[in-house]
């Protein structure tokens, strides 16, 4: 866990971890249960910011991809494939919340809702980038291809976020021009679980590009120790 | 279903998610740091017969 540049990991974890706890007595204890749906609601602390996440997450490895093609530095390839295996997991993590959540409230579980078909779109486009990065073998093309399909991709993502505005639909506006349409204790529990979802995405990311760091250096190890012996002892380890 | 159960049906699928990746994380970091210590002891044995 200390290894020399990860010395604050387990002060992050630890931060995370009661940020977690802090969240779930506010949305289990402190805040009212919701007039109109009843305990369901409670869906939403962390069905908002399971999507904030995985916007955040493209985001990033969007920004990460765009600095690999500046830069050409494998570091930033590994951000962009941590960052979008994150944000896969969040954005799967949103959709099936937001599908339990709206079986009693709809009547539901999918309908192809501007907001919800967007989000099918953008979580698919991910998940088909994540393969395809799994098919090319050379380590440069594979950081350049996915950097290409992080900014491409990227496209979508302020769509989603839009679509509620730009098109007639069902799903609820949280952020209106009038400020947020919530309760202040509401606000507040929603304000501590985004919070804690995103210091959850920073330790999630950190642990995940420490694995890749790794997996890049064995790699390296396996290279040279598949070399014949007069290459190999010229190598420092 | 209850309102109830569709509650605890989101915050379970949450959690073994969250948790099923950590997990996942874990197990793989553990065997390529054992993969890494075998492939070190192997390079630095070489070096020392060479």
């Amino acid at each position: 866990m200390n290894k020399p540049g990860y010395a604050w990991l387990p002060w992050l974890i630890g931060l995370t971890a009661l940020s977690i706890v802090v969240s779930v007595c506010l949305v289990f204890v402190y805040v009212p249960t919701e007039r109109v749906m009843g305990p369901v609601q409670r869906i939403f602390y962390y069905h908002v910011p399971s999507a904030w996440v995985g916007f955040l997450a493209f985001f990033v490895a969007c920004l990460a991809g765009g600095a690999y093609l500046a830069r050409r530095e494998i570091r930033w390839d590994m951000l962009q494939a941590a960052s979008d295996e994150i944000g896969v997991l969040f954005s799967t993590i949103a959709l099936v919340s937001g599908s339990l959540w709206a079986r009693p409230i709809w009547n539901t579980w999918w309908t192809w809702d501007p907001r919800l078909t967007t989000t099918l779109v953008m979580w698919l486009y991910y998940v088909v980038t994540l393969m395809l990065r799994g098919t090319v073998e050379s380590e440069e093309r594979r950081a350049r291809f996915h950097a290409v399909l992080n900014i491409v991709g990227f496209i979508n993502v302020p769509l989603v976020f839009l679509a509620i505005r730009l098109w007639r639909s069902i799903h609820p506006v949280l952020f209106t021009s009038e400020g947020f349409a919530l309760e202040p204790s509401m606000l507040l529990t929603l304000g501590v679980c985004l919070l804690a979802f995103t210091l959850l995405y920073a330790c999630l990311l950190a642990l995940r590009v420490r694995a890749q760091g790794l997996e890049h250096r064995l790699l390296e190890l396996r290279q040279l120790a598949s070399l014949p012996e007069s290459e190999a002892k010229g190598e420092t380890l | 279903m209850s309102n109830l159960t569709y509650l605890a049906a989101a915050y379970a699928f949450l959690w073994i998610m969250v948790f099923g990746y950590l997990y996942r994380l874990a197990r793989r970091q553990q065997a390529m740091e054992q993969e890494l210590r075998a492939l070190q002891e192997t390079l630095e044995g070489t070096r020392k017969e060479a």
